[in-house]
């Protein structure tokens, strides 16, 4: 049993296999070049491409269809286009007319700019996601200075999110059985019950759950693995990652 | 509402990142205090953030055809408390922007500021302070649910217009009007959601809710509710007037329901004309203080003045009426 879990555990830790960077070196990177990418300004284009040159780079080095890493990230489009659709029709300067509507240039690259960014930064929280398991994620956020108890609720949220996701879908499903079919919103009371009821559940189950909490000698903070010491190869590579991403856009001129 | 990353702008984002980081971190150290004692509440905190984020997932009808889902930061206030209300809506943010990209990374710190500290805080402070001059029950405290829910979603959804347009990602006139509307109506399903649920907790357990409505009507003392009353209506009046003067400027330019029909069916000339000696000697004409010359500051101050106004009226309506209950619960 022991042995089976420690062969999980290092085949998850070397999904990055060529790399098996820090996880803390991980995170920073991850964060750092989401930030280099909120900067760029819309219309220096050859740099979105750099970017998203260098989210397929590392889905290669991890073994990732680029099929998972930018499909995933499609989720973030519809916001986008409905919070900025409106933007090229009511920004004044110059316009453009296309297929008979006046757009306004400065307005359609905000546009294309909001939804490069936040299309190509969720990519790569999806890269980061898809090859680092959560324990060791919150290992690093540890590492990093978040609060301990910050970081156990996090985990015990994430262990029962799956279970209340079910046990709402379970509730909807009767729901629609009994015959829900919602139109107008005073139905929302009906959600309500389901949400009352959902409540009531995930309370019953906190008490289960502190009671096993217990029974295994919990004591204000939940038992966690060390992290390794953090290597000063593994600060080297994020300080490596910033003088690139800083190089390139300097030579393109792209920092202002 | 949760905001992408790419939308708002760094300093921005810095800013609210520094209110969000410095809030949670008060936050956690009550709650370290609060677990040393209660330790059974850290699995609880955990179950009621994926309950949150589990109850946002049952979308109901908000009519034509789309839906609206349920936000929960003063739902999570009224069942745990103010702070733990705040740490909940971080769990579920993070955990969202994290492993869903629902809302940005570095766009975290400006939607906990909307939804947790804005919505959280915030509502809980408007339930607390339209309770405090509610009748003391569980319909006061049902309404002040309600209506705190409903406002929450409505100043979280404004606040990221606000942000939207101060980062220049979207005009002010279009996102303001447009956020609003669409959650003053998603806000009344907020409030009939917040309500079921705590309907259902006090026919299970009233003890489970944070502040319940049976105890605090035996145990009352009345001078400890008056200090706490006027602490409440303090800040409320205090949150009340920043809203009237920093969204006022903005807000006014773009004409209200009735001001726009006058406009369409051109009986603003008409009644202009009819009544403009009324209207030119009315304390505020189009809300904005004549003497003053810029008109952003203007308007600003006639919303002071107007907000003030409206809370001494409501205080002396609410002075009478209690009065006048108390003058019957003693007969």
């Amino acid at each position: 049993m022991r042995s089976q879990r420690k062969i999980r555990h290092e085949y998850s830790v070397s999904a990055l296999a060529d790399l098996s960077l820090d996880v803390r070196s991980r995170i920073l990177i991850t964060l750092l070049f989401i930030i280099s990418i909120v900067t760029t300004a819309p219309y220096q284009l050859l740099m979105f491409l750099i970017y998203a040159g260098l989210i397929s780079w590392g889905a290669a080095l991890a073994r990732i269809s680029l099929v998972t890493v930018f499909g995933r990230a499609l989720i973030v489009l519809p916001f986008s286009l409905v919070v900025a659709l409106g933007v090229p029709f009511f920004t004044g300067g110059e316009t453009v007319v296309f297929f008979g509507l006046e757009l306004s240039i400065a307005g359609l690259w905000t546009l294309a700019g909001v939804v490069m960014k936040s299309f190509l930064s969720a990519s790569t929280l999806v890269l980061l996601i898809t090859v680092t398991p959560i324990n060791l994620l919150m290992q690093g956020l540890r590492g990093l200075g978040v609060p301990v108890l910050l970081i156990d609720l996090l985990n015990l949220t994430y262990r029962y999110l799956f279970v209340m996701l079910e046990e709402a879908m379970t509730l909807r499903q009767a729901a629609i059985a009994r015959g829900y079919r919602p139109k107008w919103l005073p139905q929302a009371v009906i959600v309500g019950r389901l949400a009352g009821t959902l409540f009531l559940r995930s309370f019953y189950r906190a008490e289960n759950i502190y009671a096993a909490m217990r029974l295994r000698g919990y004591k204000q903070v939940m038992p966690s693995d060390a992290l390794p010491k953090y290597e000063w190869t593994s600060i080297m590579m994020v300080v490596l990652f910033v003088f690139m991403l800083i190089s390139i856009r300097l030579y393109l001129g792209c920092l202002k | 509402m949760h905001i992408p990353d790419g939308f708002i702008s760094g300093s921005i984002n810095t800013a609210s990142a520094v209110i969000a980081v410095s809030a949670i971190s008060y936050a956690l150290w009550k709650l370290k205090k609060e677990t040393y004692d209660q330790p059974h509440k850290v699995p609880l905190l955990a179950t009621t953030a994926a309950f949150v984020f589990a109850a946002q997932m049952l979308n109901f009808p908000i009519g034509g055809g789309t839906s609206g889902h349920f936000l929960g930061a003063v739902t999570a206030a009224a069942l745990m408390g103010p702070w733990a209300a705040l740490i909940i809506m971080t769990l579920v943010l993070i955990i969202q922007a994290l492993f869903f990209a629902d809302g940005g990374i570095t766009a975290l710190g400006t939607n906990i500021l909307n939804m947790g500290i804005v919505g959280g805080l915030g509502g809980c402070m408007l339930m607390r302070g339209i309770r405090a001059v509610l009748p003391v029950g569980k319909l006061g405290y049902l309404t002040s649910v309600a209506l705190a829910s409903w406002a929450s979603v409505i100043l979280a959804s404004a606040l990221c217009a606000v942000e939207l347009a101060a980062s220049q990602t979207s005009p002010l006139q279009i996102a303001l009007p447009a956020m609003v509307a669409t959650h003053a109506v998603i806000g009344i399903g907020e409030a009939l959601i917040a309500c079921a649920v705590v309907t259902a907790v006090i026919a299970a357990h009233s003890v489970i809710l944070y502040d319940c409505p049976v105890t605090v009507s035996t145990h009352h003392s009345h001078s400890h509710d008056l200090k706490r009353t006027g602490i409440v209506i303090g800040a409320g009046m205090v949150l009340a007037l920043t809203l009237a003067v920093l969204i006022s400027p903005f807000a006014s330019s773009y004409p209200d329901g009735l001001e726009k029909v006058a406009e369409d069916k051109g009986f603003i000339e008409q009644a202009a004309s009819e009544e403009q000696v009324s209207w030119q000697h009315s304390l505020f004409p189009d809300y904005a203080v004549g003497a003053v010359e810029h008109e952003g500051i203007s308007t600003g101050l006639a919303g002071f003045v107007g907000t003030g106004l409206v809370f001494v009226a409501g205080f002396i309506l609410i002075k009478l009426v209690q009065r006048r209950s108390s003058v019957r619960s003693e007969a």
